[in-house]
Parts: structure tokens; C-alpha cells; sequence
């Protein structure tokens, strides 16, 4: 069995009812260097005509306006771009400073109202239960071992079993437990010689075995899998990350930390993708204020991600997927707040995406609009653009279309010939 | 901490062989390194020591191993296997789930015949899966449509088949495989086949697997219910009575204070709100209008003169969280005092302490001591018509509202918690945002189908607003469904009571008792109901995972129904639950073959221990709990160190538990299990034998080679029995002295000790004992132990091959795992 072999077994354990043993040491692999997918989740439905699908009101006094800023002043970079952005919150910074990297989609069909759908379906798919999300879908297929492949803030993080989610509370207890066989840590004192620790964790691998070659039922199975592959020598990797972490304290933004753990557990090598999740896009009521104020988290918290990988030297290593639940309605309620509406937009920005373009229309009243699937142009009589367009074209992107994990986990081959991320 | 959840040693009960054939334990000669094992700020490292707790272990009860070396067991538990049971029956409702509803309708008719589909205003319209009960529903439905016929052939068949007139054209070829199964599902409508109730032991879904026995039965269920193992009386009422003794034992266990605290933990999870916990986080969100006293213990300008000075100092700190555990309190009181669990729902009071009472205005209640923080009691606020957690003002805010929202959110999870019915599932059907139909909620059948489920139920908590206050309104929204529950609408005169009458029907519907069968059973098992397949399963997948969820609906509907015929009593329950397969099953006899694997893909726990469930199996297990020093937190729960990275809640943004382990959980457990070897080995070692928990058959003097490297057979026989010992206390597992596990530990033991011998005689390695791996002084009363029991240095190096068996054992799968 060559090592590509032993690859394709260390991602499929979990997988199949009858994965053959792994050893910890055979799954170990070399630090991940590949690409850092962190896949961002605006929590609660945001509004996309507020932001980069904007919908302005055709004069001042249109008695139900869709949104309270003018068609007029709907902004579009200072270099030759089609995309365009609401004047609204600090959308002119965000997308002066980003807009060649960004890659906009507007006018997707969520085909969902509901908090409990949405957000399933815009990053796995798949409207129905069932399916892991893309960043665990990646993270099992390049590094199901690492012991952070895939750590999650929130959003739709369903692993379905096929790799595990690591969450982070207290940063600072990583630095203890980064050295679990030191008694005291300030003097370097360990609990047990190197020797008897190599030996504890060498007995334990054996029995790890035993038991598993004795267990049939396959969810049990599983479980024992997992928990071998949890013990793939992890510490020096965990002292790795508390070294590149940052002064979290120094961060202004809830992504901004949430981004700053991902992008040091990447350069400690075991870590393949994060869900980064930020809040507050409910906007029922208030919308203007409240939205504009969620936005302004979003696009701070962005900035300061790519701010960070940028400094570390490594933005051309990492790709950004944001998107949210769904839209909101084209038109205020009572208490000035929107509602639910199923149209909404996402963006792609970094590594592997080519930028300063957008895919997806949706008219005047943010409905969405049919393309050419070729041409990716207007056209009567084609497609709607869905999750599951975005979701193919990014797993293709990825390298895991085709893979035995993308076999277990099929998602309509629907396509838009024309949807290339890169 | 509470004392009574510790531990306790054991009554001397039985003789351990000489200690006087090996030379005396040496002396302590290296006091000086051992400081106070109390103290440690940070696992392994020291801090100053903290205020020893006044309790004292008692020293009564039996609480562990067998006393037979030669119990033959094997490490494989000593497991039961129900036997092969003749050809099952195949009942109507199982036929049609099996081979019509799931490969067939649901395919096909589904698509269109669904509360927001194109034949939602046909006469056949199906429920999907997130409404308990579909299934029997879908099939009432279907048989009433097979009723009509045309020249003899049922519209079932002349629809799908489009030999008569159909909206959705062809969609079942004749002579099809569906097309038989439909013709089989009608002669079994004409001639139904019923099938004897069997228990679930019986049931041929379970053939072939491994379920444990009555003794291992008891030690999962005593750790998971009540956080200890199972006493020597208790394990004797299973092993002579089996499962009748194990309900005999867990009648009584069930009864302690631990199991009413898991129990709380289980709904904590469900309802969040000890999100409240905290600051002033609760008492902010009572309205001042008409609670002026809800911060009277924050608000400077509130004119306490009058009250005791005891009561105001203690405001602070016991004012806010007794408002946020109100609801959780609620759970509480109906454990302890027996009552109906529907109780949930249809109490007339709110809970309350001293603290929150006045918070609420309430002044004049008795209490046996008014400076208790702990002392809860039933209360009415006045002019607040209470119905259990439905009204708490915590469970409206944590489930919250607004002008739009007009309490759908809170229909929502009502019906999901309470009614088993999960709203959100029909959300998975996709929606038409071209629609221009006015007031779609009501005439839009795209969304018409939940609406009529859930406004009702959203209209029924009118009089309450989004911050939880009364606040009866003039009018409900005339554009929306009446407020009631299904089509019986709320009387005029009971609108004041809305939630009360909510109450009384949601605790008489039947799916009452299966949500509270579901929510007990996830929170023991850590496993979610099983669903029914995607609709774009592969068959063979899928009709595999038909037959698993129908064998658990099956059990869920006979606890279900034994919980209501026993006046909704949650003991018994949770008994139905452990005693039955789901709880049990550890293996089969043999590899499945790949059709079975798939039918038995999601049986067995496998779960990893929650934080607090692996907090408590340490203190159960090793005697000592796992933190810094006997006042401080326990790492695992503290949110500051491990309950996040160890996949526990915050019941604010974290809110759901992480299954599966990670790397930065082994990380966890690693430095648990050498954190905890180092504490406990010399610690339990300090005791007299017969008071040990772990070490009761050897000494620290027990080495197993004499000085000139020649075996000695006593000593290796102790190491080995006291291995079996732990194997025991520690997996659970009953092994004989010559299994192969004895010989891997007791392996790991002695290439440990001769490591250490050899490097102590090389100089390379010291003969003391790190201050915190030390056994100097009794942990929860700091009093030393009598100076020739300690246990301060390890020239023998005894000790710390022990502190390596300690690290493995408490490493293992079958310690942080529940099988």
C-alpha cells in the first residue's frame, strides 16, 4: 500500500462501515499546507441589497421603498468593476479595498425562509438534512487526522462523522494542555519519563487496537476510529499554534479573533478550514440600524482577517466563502424591520478565486433572474443560480469532487458550465 | 461541592495477604519534596493551598469490585444476547412504512401531496417526517384515498399510473415493482395483518447484537444517572435478581439528589437558560414596570431599610441566578416531590427562592430559613396566570419574539419540545419566491401548511411579551389563524389564560410523553432520534435505516406509553431507557454482513462523556475530583479552562454539544489522566488496604523482582489481582488474572518499575515524589495521615509504575467513552 493509499484510508475511516484499523502513527501526516478555507456565516439572513446586491429606491418619496438609500447613489468602485454596493454602513471601504479579490453572487435562490434550512442549504447544497458542510467536506478529505482540521464558530457545521469539530473557548488553555505530559510546565517537570509516556501512549495504541478488532457494530466502530485518530501526535502541533497566535486582546472583531485562531492552527499545519460566524442580521425591526450595524461587523471582521493573512505572509494561501441564512424582504414591515425573503447573494475572495466580477442578477425587486449557463449572462428560459451551482463549482475548486467522501455525499450535479471560481 | 457525591471508602471488609514478607516500605526519607498535595492553580502546577472542605468521606459502604481472581469474564463484557426470534411479523403499518411510504410515496407522490405542494388541496395530503406520527397519519390518509375505485382498481393505482385523470401525470409504471407494493399495501388494507407487541429484547431487529448483562447494566446507568458506581448491595440485587434487580437499584439511586441534578442538566441543554446565569443577566430582563424590585440588590437607590442586613448582602449573589434557574428549578421540585412531569407544563406557580421572591414582589412567603439561596418554593405572582415553563419569564426570553415574529418562534419550539414535532422540518420543502399571494402565512400553501400548525400555538401566547411580561393585548392579528391549538380555537373567556389552556391540551395530547421520551433519551444516550432517510438515499442504505428507525419508534412508543400509564413518572422513563437495547447494545456476535451494517449503522453509544459526566466518573472512579485544589472549580466544568474545548455549553452562543473527539479533547484527557495518576496513586496508596478504592491488594513495598532481579511470585500476584482491580473499577471490566489486559498492564507495570529501578541505581532518576503526586494529608479535611502511612518518596519506584498503570487506564476508550 503506497502512501496515497494510506491517505485515502486515514480520510475514509468513519466513513465506511468497515475501514480497516488505523494505527495513530500510520495516519500521521506531514503539517497541511495546502489552502485555508474559512467559510464565513453572516448568522440570521442578511440583506443583500444593503450590501453587494443593491436596490435603491427610484426617488424619496416612493411610498414603499425597498430600501431607503436612492437608486442614485449606488456605488461602484473607483476601477472598471461590475460590481456594485449599497451606500450603506462601511460597505465603501470594504469594497474599495477588496473589490478586485471579490468574486459576487447575487440572485441565488435559497428556495427557504427558514433559519433552520438556510443555512444548510447555502453551504452544503442541499436543501434536506443529511449532507456534511463544504468546510468538513474538505477538511475530512485533506486531513481527516489533524486535530484541527475543522474548527467551527457556529453556522451550519455538520460533520456527519466524517471528521470532528474542534471548538475553542479560552485560547489560554490551549497553552496547558499543549503540554499535557509536563507537571509543571515553568520548570519543565513532566509527570512521567519520556520513556514511560512513550510507553503509556504505545500500550494505549495497542489497546485501542484490540478493542477495535473485536467491535462489529459500526458506530462503535467508528467511535474507537475516531478516537485513534484524535491521538495522532498532537502536542507539538498545539505548542505550534500557541506560538503563532496573536494578542487576541488586540483584535477588534469577533471575526477577527475567530480568524486569527484559525489562521495560526493553519500554520501550526493542522488546521484545513474554520466556520467563522458572526450574528446580528435578524433584523425584524430597526433594519436599517441594526443591519447596518451587523454588516459593519462583517466587513470590519473581514478586513482584519485578511489583515492578519496578509501580515503572516499567507493571503495567497487562503479562501474565503461568506454568505448568510437567505435574504431579507424588498420592502420595510410595520415596525421598519425586514422579513425573511428566500433571494439572497454570497462572495468568494483569495486564494484560487479570480476576482472583480459578479455572477447572478436579480431585478428591481429582488427576485431572481434566470442566466445563460454558458454565458452566465441574463437570459430567458435558463437557470436560476442556487446553492447548489456555488456548492459544485466549489468542490470542484477543492479537489474533492469525484472523491469517495463527494460519493457518499452527492449533491445534485447541477452545473453552470460557465461557474468557475478560479 | 457537595460531600454526599464523593466516594467513599470502604469498611474494612476482607483481609489483605501480609504485608510483612517484603522488607518494610522504606521511609519517607524525601519528605522534604512533598509540599501540599491540596494545592495545584493549574493541573501539575502549584498554587497556594486552599481552604480544606469541612466534609468528611464516610467510611460505610461497599462500592466495588468482586472479590473473585477467578471470575471468568474475558475483557469482552459478559454480555446477553437476545435470542433468534422466529420470522418476524411484518405489521401493516411497518409494510407500508417499509415498502410503500418510504421507497415508493415518498419518491413520487410526496413531491406534490404535501401540505405546500401542488395537491396540497387534493384529498390526499401527507405529512412528512418532522410530525410524530406521520407514518400512522400517511397511512389512514392513503387508505382512505384507496377507498375510491373504478371498476374495482383503487384511485391509488389509477392515479400514479395515469389511467385516469392526475395533475402530476405518469409517475408509477404498471406492473412495476412500486406498482406491487401498492397492490400489496390495498389487500393488506382489506385484510389487515396485526402483530403481537414484543419486547424489545425480543425483537428481531436486535438479533445477533451484544447487549450487557445486568451488572454492567447497573455501573452505566448508576454513572450516567447519578455519577457514581453502583454500591455492593446494589450490585447484588442485579446479580441476584437481574434486570429486576438492576430497577430495584436504580428505584433507590434514582431517588438521591444526583440523579435530580442530571436531570436538571438534561433540560438545561433543551431550554438554555442558564444562559441568565450571572451579573444581573436575569433580573434585566424583568420589565420595572411591573417588577420595581427586580434589581433591588443592584439598584443604589432602592431603600433597603428595614430588611434584615444579612438578606440585603446576600442579594447580590443569590438574587440573579435563583430568577435564572427559576425554570430549571421548576424540573427540581418535581423530581423531588414525585410529581407528574406534566407538571412541566400545568404548574400554577413559578419557583422561587428568598432572593428572587422579593425580586418579584413577593414578601410574605414562609421559608425554613429566609438566608437559604437553595431553599426553592412554589409561588404565585399575583395576577400572573402561571403554566409551568410555558410562562417563566426566562423561557420567553430565551425563546423570544418580535412585532413580526408574533411568537412563532416560541410556537416553534413548543411544539418541538413538548409535542415532538418539528415545524422547521417542513421548511425543507423549497419555496416559490415569485409568489404574489396576499397574506401568504395564511392563503399561500407554500407556507400555509406550517402556519396552520404553528399560529395557532403563537396566537396562544398573546398575552405575553417579547420581555416575558403579562401584558394581556386588546385584539390578536385579525390576518393570522385564531389563537387555539390545531382547529380548536381559545373561548373568549379564556383568553386571559391562553397559556394555561395551551398547557392542558399539549400535556393531553400523545405526543407529549414521546417528547419527553426523546428529550431523556438524547440526554442520556448523547444520540439524537433517528430520522427517517433523505429522500435521495440509496435504497439499500435507506431501506436499511427504515428498519433502525422503526425499531426505535417502536421502543419510543412502548416508553412512551408505560410513562403515561404511569402518571407520566420520569423514573420511569429513564429505567426503559436504560434497560432497553438502545442503551445496551456493545457489539454483535459476529461481523455483520454490509445489509445488516447498515441497518445497525447508528446503534451503540459510542458517545463521548460530556465534561460533566467525565467530571463525575473521576470523582466516582479515583476518589478525588479533578481540579487545582478541594475550593476551586473543576477543570472541566470551569468555561475558563475546559468545558468549551471539551465540547460542553455556554447556553448562550454555545449551545450545542460538540459530538465526536478532536485532538484538542485528547489533549484534555491526556492531561487528565497524568494529572490525575499523579494525585491519586500515592494519595489512595496513604490509606489503610482495606480503605483503598484503587490499591487495596498491594503496598508501595510490592516490588516484582527482588534485589538480586529474581522474580517474586507474591508480590506479582498482588500487582496482578490489584490490576484486575482496576481493569474493574476503572473499564468496568471483569477479568480473570491471566486475560490479556492483565498482561498488558501489568507489561506497562513492570517495564515502568524496571525503568525506574535501573535509573535510580544509574542516578539518572530521583527517589522523591513531585509534592503534587505525594500522599501527605487527607484531601478534603488537610489532615495529614498518621506519619508511617504517608507516602512522600518512591525509592522503590513503585509508585510511579503505578502513576504509568494510573495515566493508561484512565486514558482508556472504555474510561472517557460510553460504550
Amino acid at each position: 500500500m503506497d502512501r496515497r493509499d494510506f491517505l485515502r484510508l486515514c480520510g475514509l475511516a468513519g466513513v465506511a462501515v468497515s475501514a480497516p484499523f488505523l494505527p495513530s502513527r500510520v495516519c500521521a501526516q506531514e503539517g497541511y499546507d495546502g489552502i485555508l478555507y474559512l467559510i464565513v456565516h453572516a448568522s440570521g439572513g442578511w440583506d443583500p441589497t444593503s450590501f453587494c446586491d443593491p436596490k435603491g429606491s427610484p426617488d424619496p418619496d416612493a411610498p414603499t421603498p425597498i430600501n431607503h438609500y436612492l437608486r442614485d447613489d449606488i456605488r461602484s468602485p473607483s476601477g472598471p468593476s461590475p460590481i456594485r454596493w449599497a451606500p450603506f454602513a462601511d460597505n465603501d471601504a470594504f469594497f474599495e479595498r477588496h473589490y478586485r479579490d471579490i468574486l459576487v453572487f447575487n440572485g441565488i435562490d435559497t428556495s427557504t425562509n427558514s433559519h433552520a434550512v438556510g443555512p444548510r442549504h447555502i453551504h452544503s447544497g442541499v436543501l434536506t438534512e443529511g449532507h456534511p458542510a463544504f468546510a468538513a467536506l474538505v477538511a475530512a478529505h485533506r486531513r481527516r487526522a489533524s486535530p484541527m482540521a475543522f474548527i467551527t464558530n457556529g453556522g451550519y457545521d455538520i460533520t456527519r462523522g466524517i471528521v470532528s469539530r474542534t471548538r475553542v473557548g479560552n485560547v489560554n488553555a490551549i497553552q496547558r494542555i499543549a503540554q499535557p505530559d509536563l507537571l509543571s510546565i515553568t520548570n519543565e517537570v513532566p509527570y512521567h519519563t519520556p520513556t514511560t509516556q512513550e510507553r503509556i501512549h504505545a500500550a494505549q495504541r495497542a489497546r485501542l487496537e484490540r478493542l477495535r478488532d473485536k467491535q462489529h457494530l459500526p458506530h462503535l466502530d467508528r467511535s474507537i476510529t475516531e478516537v485513534v485518530l484524535s491521538r495522532d501526535p498532537s502536542e507539538a502541533s498545539l505548542r505550534a499554534l500557541t506560538e503563532y497566535l496573536p494578542d487576541l486582546n488586540a483584535l477588534n472583531t469577533t471575526l477577527g479573533r475567530q480568524g486569527a485562531l484559525a489562521i495560526a492552527a493553519w500554520r501550526a499545519g493542522i488546521c484545513v478550514s474554520a466556520n467563522l460566524s458572526v450574528g446580528g442580521f435578524d433584523t425584524h425591526g430597526n433594519h436599517d440600524t441594526n443591519q447596518a450595524n451587523a454588516l459593519r461587523g462583517l466587513t470590519q471582521g473581514i478586513t482584519e482577517v485578511w489583515n492578519q493573512a496578509e501580515e503572516a505572509g499567507i493571503a495567497d494561501r487562503v479562501m474565503m466563502v461568506v454568505g448568510s441564512d437567505f435574504g431579507r424582504t424588498p420592502g420595510y414591515n410595520e415596525g421598519n424591520g425586514k422579513d425573511h425573503w428566500s433571494i439572497t447573494s454570497m462572495f468568494m475572495m483569495g486564494a484560487g478565486v479570480r476576482g472583480n466580477r459578479v455572477i447572478g442578477v436579480s431585478d428591481d425587486t429582488h427576485r431572481a433572474l434566470t442566466l445563460d449557463p454558458q454565458s452566465l449572462e441574463r437570459s430567458e428560459g435558463g437557470v436560476i443560480l442556487r446553492p447548489v451551482h456555488i456548492q459544485n463549482a466549489l468542490r470542484d475548486a477543492a479537489g474533492v469532487t469525484g472523491s469517495d467522501l463527494a460519493r457518499t455525499y452527492p449533491i445534485a450535479n447541477e452545473r453552470l458550465a460557465g461557474l468557475e471560481i478560479g | 461541592m457537595s460531600t454526599s457525591n464523593r466516594p467513599r471508602r470502604r469498611e474494612p471488609r476482607y483481609a489483605i495477604r501480609g504485608a510483612g514478607w517484603l522488607a518494610a516500605a522504606a521511609a519517607c526519607a524525601a519528605l522534604a519534596a512533598c509540599g501540599d498535595p491540596q494545592s495545584t492553580a493549574e493541573p501539575g502546577e502549584p498554587d497556594t493551598a486552599g481552604t480544606p472542605d469541612v466534609g468528611v468521606p464516610d467510611a460505610t459502604t461497599e462500592d466495588t469490585a468482586h472479590d473473585d481472581a477467578d471470575a471468568d469474564a474475558g475483557a469482552e463484557p459478559d454480555a446477553v444476547v437476545p435470542d433468534a426470534s422466529p420470522e418476524a411479523c411484518v405489521s401493516n403499518t411497518d409494510y407500508f412504512l417499509e415498502e410503500v411510504w418510504t421507497p415508493v410515496l415518498s419518491q413520487t407522490c410526496f413531491r406534490c401531496h404535501n401540505p405546500l405542494g401542488a395537491a396540497s388541496q387534493s384529498g390526499m395530503v401527507f405529512q412528512p417526517s418532522g410530525y410524530h406520527g406521520f407514518i400512522e397519519h400517511n397511512l389512514r390518509v392513503f387508505s382512505e384515498t384507496a377507498a375510491f375505485e373504478r371498476d374495482g382498481v383503487s384511485m391509488v393505482l389509477l392515479k400514479p399510473t395515469a389511467q385516469v385523470d392526475h395533475g402530476g401525470g405518469l409517475q408509477i409504471e404498471p406492473d412495476s415493482d412500486a406498482y406491487r407494493a401498492i397492490e400489496s399495501m390495498l389487500a393488506r388494507i382489506d385484510d389487515p395483518v396485526t402483530c403481537p407487541e414484543v419486547d424489545e429484547s425480543d425483537d428481531a431487529f436486535f438479533d445477533g447484537v451484544v447487549l450487557l448483562d445486568p451488572d454492567q447494566t447497573l455501573r452505566k446507568a448508576s454513572l450516567n444517572l447519578v455519577g457514581r458506581l453502583p454500591t455492593m448491595e446494589e450490585r447484588a440485587l442485579a446479580a441476584g435478581n437481574g434486570f429486576q434487580g438492576v430497577e430495584a437499584a436504580l428505584d433507590r439511586a434514582l431517588q438521591e439528589e444526583a440523579f435530580v441534578t442530571r436531570m436538571v442538566e438534561i433540560w438545561g441543554d433543551v431550554i438554555l437558560t442558564d444562559k441568565y446565569l450571572g451579573r444581573t443577566r436575569a433580573s434585566d430582563l424583568l420589565d420595572r414596570t411591573y417588577y420595581p424590585n427586580a434589581r433591588w440588590y443592584y439598584d443604589e437607590e432602592y431603600d433597603s431599610t428595614g430588611l434584615d442586613a444579612r438578606f440585603v448582602a446576600l442579594g447580590g449573589a443569590y438574587t440573579n441566578n435563583a430568577l435564572a434557574r427559576e425554570p430549571l428549578m421548576l424540573v427540581r421540585h418535581i423530581l423531588r416531590n414525585n410529581l407528574p412531569f406534566t407538571e412541566l407544563l400545568t404548574a400554577d406557580y413559578i419557583m422561587l427562592n428568598p432572593f428572587s421572591a422579593y425580586a418579584y414582589g413577593i414578601y410574605d412567603a414562609t421559608w425554613e430559613n429566609p438566608l437559604d439561596p437553595d431553599e426553592f418554593q412554589p409561588l404565585q405572582v399575583e395576577g400572573i396566570p402561571h403554566a409551568g415553563l410555558l410562562t417563566s419569564p426566562m423561557f420567553l426570553n430565551r425563546f423570544p419574539t418580535t412585532a413580526t415574529n408574533r411568537n412563532r418562534h416560541r410556537a416553534a419550539k413548543t411544539l418541538l419540545f413538548f409535542l415532538a414535532t418539528d415545524i422547521l422540518d417542513l421548511g425543507q420543502r423549497p419555496i416559490d419566491p415569485t409568489s404574489t399571494v396576499h397574506n401568504p402565512t395564511l392563503n399561500d400553501s407554500q407556507c400555509a401548511g406550517c402556519h396552520a400548525v404553528m399560529d395557532p400555538v403563537a396566537g396562544a401566547f398573546q398575552n405575553w411579551e417579547s420581555n416575558g411580561s403579562y401584558v394581556p393585548p386588546n385584539s390578536w392579528h385579525e390576518n393570522m389563524r385564531p389563537p387555539g391549538f390545531g382547529a380548536e380555537e381559545i373561548s373568549v373567556d379564556e383568553r386571559l389564560q391562553s397559556l394555561q389552556w395551551l398547557a392542558r391540551r399539549l400535556t393531553a395530547d400523545e405526543r407529549f410523553a414521546v417528547a419527553m421520551v426523546h428529550i431523556v433519551y438524547e440526554g442520556m444516550t448523547g444520540r439524537a432520534p433517528l430520522k427517517l432517510p433523505a429522500a435521495n438515499a440509496d435504497s439499500d442504505r435507506a431501506s436499511a435505516a427504515v428498519r433502525a428507525f422503526e425499531a426505535q419508534q417502536n421502543f419510543f412508543d412502548r416508553a412512551a406509553r408505560e410513562f403515561r400509564e404511569n402518571n407520566y413518572d420520569i423514573r420511569i422513563l429513564v429505567k426503559a431507557i436504560a434497560r432497553s437495547p438502545w442503551f445496551r447494545a456493545v457489539n454483535t456476535l459476529d461481523a455483520p454482513d454490509p445489509q445488516r451494517a447498515a441497518e445497525l449503522d447508528q446503534l451503540g453509544m459510542g458517545t463521548r462523556l460530556t465534561p460533566e459526566q467525565l467530571n463525575r466518573k473521576i470523582l466516582a472512579v479515583t476518589g478525588l475530583p479533578w481540579r487545582g485544589n478541594s475550593t476551586s472549580n473543576d477543570y472541566l466544568l470551569d468555561i475558563n479552562q475546559y468545558r468549551i474545548l471539551y465540547g460542553g455549553l455556554d447556553y448562550d452562543d454555545v449551545v450545542e454539544r460538540l459530538d465526536g473527539t478532536n485532538g484538542m479533547m485528547f489533549a484534555v484527557q491526556d492531561l487528565m489522566a497524568n494529572d490525575m495518576s499523579c494525585r491519586v496513586t500515592a494519595y489512595d496508596l496513604a490509606f489503610a488496604p482495606e480503605q483503598r478504592l484503587l490499591f487495596p491488594h498491594v503496598e508501595v513495598s510490592f516490588t516484582p523482582r527482588d534485589a538480586n532481579d529474581f522474580d517474586v511470585p507474591q508480590a506479582q500476584a498482588a500487582i496482578r489481582k490489584n490490576i484486575q482491580h482496576l481493569h474493574e473499577r476503572i473499564l468496568g471490566e471483569e477479568l480473570t488474572l491471566n486475560d490479556p489486559e492483565v498482561d498488558a498492564t501489568f507489561n506497562l507495570f513492570m517495564d515502568t518499575w524496571i525503568e525506574g529501578r535501573d535509573g535510580i541505581a544509574a542516578g539518572e532518576l530521583s527517589t522523591s515524589l513531585s509534592s503534587q503526586c505525594c500522599g501527605r494529608v487527607e484531601y478534603w479535611t488537610n489532615v495529614p495521615f498518621p506519619d508511617e502511612r504517608q507516602v512522600n518518596s518512591d525509592p522503590l519506584y513503585t509508585v510511579r509504575a503505578w502513576q504509568a498503570v494510573m495515566t493508561y487506564l484512565l486514558l482508556d476508550y472504555r474510561f472517557v467513552v460510553e460504550e
